[in-house]
């Protein structure tokens, strides 16, 4: 430049020159920025981030933020641009994990979760006919085709117009596919600390895609990870990461519910009125400002057909407000409804694996997804509540009576719940002697004291419901664990030094269980379910039959042994709730009096009379038992029993 | 009256009776005839089947009445009105006689009765009435009434070319004055609309981008918006051509406004039946107003819009009152 400006004749001045070094400086900074680029190209996480960036841009303009988002040929350009991007992205991770590589399987998943997350927020602001969404031809049938569309193509002598079907998982299909291949590699390369922290950034990715209503991509992710994951386990039964993988694929269904039963908190009639309210059915970025479900979402677009065909017909709206707020709260019952649906089926797969794993003699993992399946009910049953709520504040909406209105089944849902964790309890009894005969070792969970716990309290609720089909296949495996939970108690205790009757009482505890079920076992059966104490009886006859003699000594020594102790222990706490909730249900029954009323009912077993003769329940269950059974065996003979059993 | 007494009879009537349908005549083809297109024909049938209800069931509340009430002047209005040559009561009569007429003042914007009288052969005495179709697109209403007749029907009937209508006797059904222009003109569009395939229907499949369909292909709800629009004034649902692009809402709206057309039109056309029958009364020595009740009136459509704007009553109520 210098060199020009002297040469036509102007003489450079201290500017010129300054200008000259700025920009000398700034190519040497380009060059370096260059060379970095060029650094990146040979790392495939760092050349996945560059993809991830475009898809991301390519999401955004085709929602309403970006330019011209409505516009078919930037929506399909976007569209070519993603998918590949997607493809390149697919192609860099196959070499990054076909050979021996030291990349991070997190570094190479990170950027396609943060497309996945960007996508899960942006997706229910595309509308359903944009050209993001690649097409197939949907061709129609000439005896079933409309009358304006056969009219057409008789007047034109053509064939009939094809509808063009998107495709609204194309983008989800590219991206399962990439997440299959690193979950494999990380899997592969039994870095277990990786495993744990993808699992749990897939967990989050679910219950993003959840929340923003879309359980079926969810739903569609888990289906093709999960054999990924079920494969390892099942492959190679003694590799130190497995508990930690069952653990983390368990969570993933549980994160669809937490994030999709997020929504039950935050609709209600009056947040659709608002949403309603809120949408300029000329300006489309305002219909998809709502967050809806897509088939909610289906139905906002087919309202703003019907809206601007109105207004090309009439000039102005004649529908009401409230037409599209009942269209729209029937809709999204039905998709809440039908998610419901959705889910169960998928919580389904918590009983499933739990029987394969005990099939492949894996108990301990059986006992983890077991444990899992029950939080996951549980939770379930939980968030049923909030959505029979939001179905209940929906219902306002519901103006003409000839507008169907969805009704989801809440009774067959908590049905469909209770059979689950019912599966999952016989389950449990079938495993859980299986674990209490396995060392425990340290650093890992009580899978067998979690197990015994939950069979104790299903016992009970087994009971407590008539479910004597339950009690049936759960009471037998309880009745044995609780033997074995003594021994185990026992074991662990034995080092308190200076604490022997601390030691000493927590290993009573089982033995109290059992003889307090076996209590209830009478009660409930005088109450009317004989099959109860059909069931118990026939355990106690033959574990008795094979036990010495000094098992009934045992058993009574236990008792009065602990009748002498003066304090509460956990399970005791436990035992004080059950009995709470019999005397609850004698008091619904009329068998109980409330605070000294005379009583409405008295029962005919002389048994029940007995025990609510004071207005509450007066003797302990287990002294029943001890009272009308154990006492009663002729291997009690000579035993000295309290005064509370005679 | 039997079959055998109108033996007996002969009508006194200024119009002559024919045919106009398919007659090549360049004064009948001025006055347009809707009833061989797609669209009007469906309407006019529409309204036709509207006007009056077919009661099939005996619960139905329609009920058709003179008053004061008396056989012979039922008897007379019957014979007026009917249409065919079985016996009828009054109901099936005029239910005859508005369904004919509604034919003819939708195809061809007017119809045209002349009071014609019965006449004793024997006595030459006025016995009856009845109300003679002027052939549709026959009258000319040049300052005076008068009707056409092609020149070889009018040899062959031994009449004039043009006969001069008595206008005391002549009446004229239409369409109520607030409406009529507007429904000529719908009927125009309509019959355009039926007929027409635009040039962009035919020029329009060659896609931009080379796929065989594109956004070159025209809209099949063009054609539906077109049919709306036209129908607007009136609420034709066009028997749900356009359902699937309007809300449910919309459509019964449109429902309740066909149904308060049809009604002003229904009461218009009984206004001038009672008109005519004043006329043949006059001669005849009798007084009589012909009553129709049981079907809903403008008050109730009016009330049923306002009901279904302001939502919470069954879609389906309005169907089982108006009929869908």
């Amino acid at each position: 430049m210098i060199l020009v400006m002297q040469t036509l004749g102007y003489p450079p001045s201290i500017l010129n020159l300054a200008m000259v070094s700025v920009l000398g400086a700034l190519a040497i900074f380009s060059f370096v920025v260059m060379g970095l680029k060029m650094i990146d190209f040979l790392d495939p996480s760092q050349l996945t981030r560059y993809l991830a960036n475009e898809t991301i841009e390519s999401i955004k303009s085709v929602s309403p933020s970006g330019f011209m988002w409505k516009n078919n040929v930037i929506q399909s350009l976007h569209q070519r641009v993603a998918e590949r991007a997607l493809s390149t992205y697919q192609n860099i991770i196959k070499l990054a994990t076909s050979r021996e590589s030291q990349v991070s399987g997190i570094d190479l998943a990170a950027p396609a979760l943060a497309v996945l997350r960007v996508y899960a927020d942006a997706k229910p602001r595309i509308p359903t006919e944009s050209y993001w969404f690649k097409r197939s031809y949907g061709h129609q049938d000439w005896l079933t085709a409309d009358f304006t569309r056969l009219d057409l193509a008789l007047r034109t002598s053509t064939s009939l117009l094809p509808d063009l079907i998107p495709n609204l998982s194309w983008f989800e299909k590219y991206l399962g596919e990439i997440f299959v291949m690193i979950l494999r590699a990380v899997i592969n390369k039994q870095h277990s600390q990786e495993i744990i922290e993808l699992s749990e950034w897939i967990n989050q990715s679910l219950t993003i895609m959840a929340e923003d209503f879309e359980l079926t991509e969810a739903v569609y992710l888990l289906h093709i990870l999960s054999p990924v994951v079920r494969g390892a386990i099942y492959a190679n039964s003694k590799d130190y990461s497995h508990p930690g993988l069952l653990d983390a694929w368990m969570r993933w269904p549980i994160s669809i519910l937490l994030g999709f039963s997020r929504n039950f908190l935050t609709i209600t009639s009056e947040s659709i009125h608002q949403q309603m309210n809120n949408i300029a059915w000329d300006k489309l970025e305002t219909l998809y400002a709502t967050k809806m479900p897509r088939d909610a979402v289906k139905k906002l677009e087919y309202l703003l057909k019907t809206i601007q065909f109105e207004q090309a017909v009439e000039g102005q709206i004649i529908t009401p407000l409230w037409y599209w707020e009942e269209i729209i709260g029937s809709s999204l019952l039905l998709s809440i409804s039908e998610s419901i649906e959705a889910l169960i089926e998928i919580f389904k797969m918590f009983p499933t694996e739990a029987a394969s794993l005990i099939e492949d003699k894996q108990y301990e993992l059986a006992a983890a997804a077991i444990q899992r399946g029950l939080e996951a009910c549980e939770k379930f049953e939980y968030h049923l509540g909030n959505g029979s709520q939001l179905a209940e504040s929906l219902a306002d909406l519901h103006r003409t009576a000839d507008i169907p209105w969805p009704k989801p089944d809440w009774s067959k849902f908590k049905g469909e719940i209770d059979a689950c964790r019912g599966n999952l309890a016989s389950s449990l009894a079938r495993v859980v002697n299986n674990i209490g005969l396995l060392p425990q070792l340290e650093g890992q969970p009580d899978y067998f004291g979690q197990a015994y716990t939950f069979l104790a309290e299903q016992s009970y609720t087994a009971m407590l419901t008539g479910n004597h089909k339950l009690f049936e296949q759960i009471f037998p495996s309880f009745f044995q664990s609780c033997f074995i939970a003594r021994q185990r108690v026992m074991k662990r205790t034995k080092p308190m030094a200076g604490s022997m009757d601390a030691a000493l009482v927590l290993s009573t505890e089982p033995i109290l269980d059992l003889l307090e079920l076996s209590g209830y076992a009478i009660l409930f059966s005088e109450l009317g379910d004989k099959e109860l104490w059909h069931i118990t009886n026939k355990l106690w006859d033959s574990f008795l039959s094979r036990a010495a003699d000094s098992k009934i000594r045992l058993i009574s020594a236990i008792a009065e042994y602990r009748d002498g102790v003066f304090g509460v222990t956990p399970r005791d706490f436990v035992r004080t709730k059950w009995q709470q909730t019999f005397e609850q249900k004698l008091r619904e029954s009329g068998l109980l009096s409330e605070y000294g009323e005379p009583l409405k009912k008295v029962h005919k077993s002389a048994i029940i009379k007995i025990i609510t003769r004071t207005g509450h329940l007066f003797d302990r269950p287990r002294d029943i038992f001890q009272a009308l059974y154990l006492s009663r065996k002729s291997k009690a003979r000579g035993i000295k029993w309290r005064r509370s059993v005679q | 009256m039997s079959r055998n007494t109108e033996r007996n009879l002969r009508l006194s009537q200024s119009s002559v009776f024919y045919y106009t349908q398919g007659l090549d005549d360049p004064v009948l083809k001025r006055t347009p005839d809707y009833s061989t297109d797609l669209y009007p024909s469906m309407l006019i049938t529409d309204v036709q089947n509207e006007i009056m209800p077919y009661t099939l069931h005996k619960e139905s509340s329609l009920s058709v009445y003179v008053s004061p009430s008396d056989p012979r002047t039922e008897e007379l209005v019957t014979i007026a009105l009917k249409r065919r040559n079985h016996a009828s009561d009054l109901q099936s009569a005029v239910s005859d006689f508005l369904r004919e007429c509604v034919q003819v003042i939708m195809t061809y914007g007017l119809a045209a009765y002349e009071v014609a009288y019965l006449v004793e052969k024997k006595t030459e005495t006025e016995v009856g009435f009845r109300l003679s179709l002027v052939p549709p697109k026959a009258l000319i209403h040049d300052g005076k009434l008068r009707q056409y007749v092609p020149p070889d029907i009018a040899e062959k009937l031994n009449v004039s070319q043009y006969i001069d209508l008595p206008r005391e006797n002549v009446f004229l059904f239409e369409h109520p004055s607030f409406t009529a222009s507007k429904i000529t003109q719908m009927m125009n569009s309509l019959s355009l609309l039926s007929k027409a395939v635009p040039s962009l229907l035919l020029g329009g499949f060659s896609g931009t981008s080379g796929k065989p369909f594109d956004v070159g292909v025209p809209s099949p709800s063009l054609e539906k918006s077109v049919l709306a629009q036209v129908t607007r004034l009136i609420g034709w649902n066009a028997r749900g051509l356009f359902n699937e692009e309007i809300s449910e809402f919309y459509q019964f709206h449109r429902l309740l406004l066909f149904h308060k057309f049809v009604t002003e039109l229904r009461n218009a056309l009984l206004s001038k039946m009672n008109d005519s029958f004043r006329v043949a009364g006059g001669r005849l020595g009798f007084s009589v107003e012909l009553r129709i009740e049981g079907l809903p009136t403008i008050q109730d459509l009016e009330e049923a819009i306002s009901r279904l704007t302001a939502g919470g009553y069954p879609f389906g109520e309005f169907v089982t009152k108006f009929g869908a």
